[in-house]
């Protein structure tokens, strides 16, 4: 009798190209249909790594992505059906992967494409309103915590990554000389989905200061300090009121609030095959 | 509202889908796509659940696998399935997670006495998991194995016996199946227990590009092939009117495409339900 482990075992090895499947019946008949499993798993992963990681692969084309997404699925294929949170991990294999140290602000945009996917799937929370904070006595403000919405991702590059992903992000259709007015220089990004649809903004060294600090669980005084000595000339009332009116916080009571924002292409499973 | 014939959602149709009037039109989802913490994709589940029938069709849960469903992916199914209240769950006769890894596909298995132990078991879990019954699937195949000790149509009966699970047939699969290893298309569906088949799946195929007709590849992405119409007819004919389902996963035309095919399959059911066609046959 055949053994239903033996035989995954040896349908796993010959999916992944190590060897045929032999012993299991006509070997041209076999190749034949392992042919169809392989090119649907296959293009079932690389799909749903292209449609979270969309800008990277208009940076780099369709080509030199499935070549690169096919070495990142060898390395860290998927653990769970869920192919719309796959991708996790991209960033740090583009990091340590030597053909990307070309384009060096690649590994930045894929940062900010995973922050766009994990807030786009984050928790719901209302936003904190403005209105929350004038009822407040001074010293009670100065010693809030606010805690970030839990959609909200924030990073700091060293090369004006947020710019550039903002102009590359399907379906932008910026014109490609736009690039070469981008000023060359650090930059900060934050993205949310506060109201259904996720929204980035490209952040200064305060506006990150503050929200990082935040983000650590720091008083309103401690983040306008540390977004003051980031920048001194910092506008601290305005970029708080930036972030009020972005949905950056949460409302101090938390509940449910999206929708909109969908219908692009996404990475949901499909029941689709592809053929040889 | 008892679902008829209904549509797998397609997001890039949601506000149609929500404003669209057809008596009887259910829709389907995969919960793996559901399962998130919040966000746009809950969000519209729950305004399309509001007035419509919903069913959840699992891809993930791999019950052919030789091992038991993984306990973390039954409780998120629990959990979407308590907030949705769907009229159908059902899952695959297949595998697809396998030494701690997901391949995104349906796979094959030698169905051994052994596999229907193994798989039986998987299925009783499962229920027992989310409280309720479930529907399985017959997949479509491309690869002839040595080695099967049941027809697929047995090994789904016996399952059925076994576990008092539902069938969720896919008249498609049965098809593509049937034409890849030379069966008879007709000759499986009468095997099927009618009192068991709960809800019916229907779907276009694809001739492989080097291969032609040798070879058709369920690709979900091209018209309901005629000869697979001609199926769904017999089959409710002989067991009257089920849920059927049109997927469409790939080349996704406008909504109102998929509506002409949705409206066919409710005017069969239409037909096989209403009472002067019984007398005719009497």
């Amino acid at each position: 009798m055949l053994d239903l482990s033996a035989f995954q075992d040896a349908f796993v090895s010959a999916l992944r190209g190590a060897g045929a499947l032999e012993g299991y019946g006509d070997p041209h008949a076999v190749e034949v249909g392992l042919t169809v499993y392989r090119n649907t798993v296959a293009k079932g992963v690389l799909d749903a790594l292209a449609a979270n990681y969309p800008t990277v692969e208009r940076l780099v084309g369709e080509e030199w992505f499935h070549a690169c997404a096919r070495l990142y699925v060898r390395e860290q294929p998927p653990r769970v059906p869920m192919l719309v949170e796959y991708g996790e991990g991209f960033a740090e294999f583009l990091d340590q992967f030597e053909p990307a140290k070309e384009v060096p602000y690649l590994a930045s945009v894929s940062r900010i494409d995973r922050f766009w996917t994990e807030a786009h799937l984050a928790a719901d929370a209302d936003i904190l309103q403005a209105e929350f904070l004038s009822a407040l006595a001074p010293e009670v403000l100065a010693a809030l915590r606010l805690r970030l919405h839990p959609s909200a991702r924030i990073g700091w590059f060293a090369e004006p990554a947020p710019t550039i992903w903002r102009l590359n992000r399907p379906p932008a259709t910026e014109p490609e000389e736009k690039s070469a007015d981008i000023r060359w220089a650090p930059e900060g990004v934050l993205v949310v989905r506060a109201r259904g649809a996720v929204e980035t903004f490209v952040l200064d060294a305060a506006g990150f200061a503050f929200l990082s600090c935040c983000q650590q669980g720091a008083t309103l005084t401690d983040c306008a300090r540390a977004a003051q000595s980031a920048a001194p000339d910092a506008d601290l009332g305005a970029l708080f009121g930036d972030f009020i009116a972005a949905g950056a916080f949460a409302a101090p009571n938390a509940r449910q609030d999206a929708i909109a924002g969908f219908g692009r292409a996404d990475s949901s499973v499909r029941l689709r095959r592809t053929a040889i | 509202m008892t679902p008829t014939a209904g549509l797998g959602f397609k997001p890039q149709h949601f506000e149609q889908a929500v404003a669209c009037p057809a008596a009887g039109l259910w829709f389907e989802v995969h919960p793996e796509n559901y399962m998130v913490a919040g966000g746009p994709r809950l969000a519209m589940l729950e305004v399309l659940r509001c007035d419509r029938p919903l069913s959840l069709h699992g891809v993930g849960l791999s019950l052919a696998a030789d091992a038991p469903p993984d306990p973390d992916h039954l409780s998120r199914l629990r959990r979407l399935i308590d907030r949705f209240e769907p009229f159908a769950f059902s899952e695959h006769l297949a595998w697809s997670a396998w030494g701690g890894v997901y391949h995104a596909d349906l796979l094959p298995f030698p169905r051994t006495v052994a596999a229907l132990d193994r798989i039986a078991r998987n299925v009783e879990i499962t229920q027992d998991a989310l409280g309720r019954q479930m529907l399985i699937e017959n997949p479509s195949l491309y690869m002839p194995i040595d080695g099967h000790e049941l027809t697929e149509a047995a090994f789904l009966s016996e399952l059925v016996r076994r576990t008092g699970c539902g069938l969720l047939v896919d008249v498609n699969n049965v098809y593509v199946s049937a034409n890849n290893l030379g069966f008879d298309a007709a000759h499986y569906l009468d095997a099927l227990p009618a009192a068991a088949i709960d809800e019916i799946h229907m779907a276009g195929h694809t001739p492989d590009p080097d291969l032609g007709e040798a070879l058709l590849i369920d690709t979900h992405g091209a018209l309901i092939a005629e000869a697979v119409w001609a199926l769904l007819e017999r089959l409710i004919e002989r067991i009257g009117p089920r849920p059927v389902l049109i997927e469409r996963d790939d080349n996704i035309p406008p909504f109102e495409d998929l509506l002409v095919e949705r409206d066919r399959a409710a005017g069969l059911l239409e037909n096989a339900a209403s009472p002067r066609r019984e007398a005719v046959h009497a």
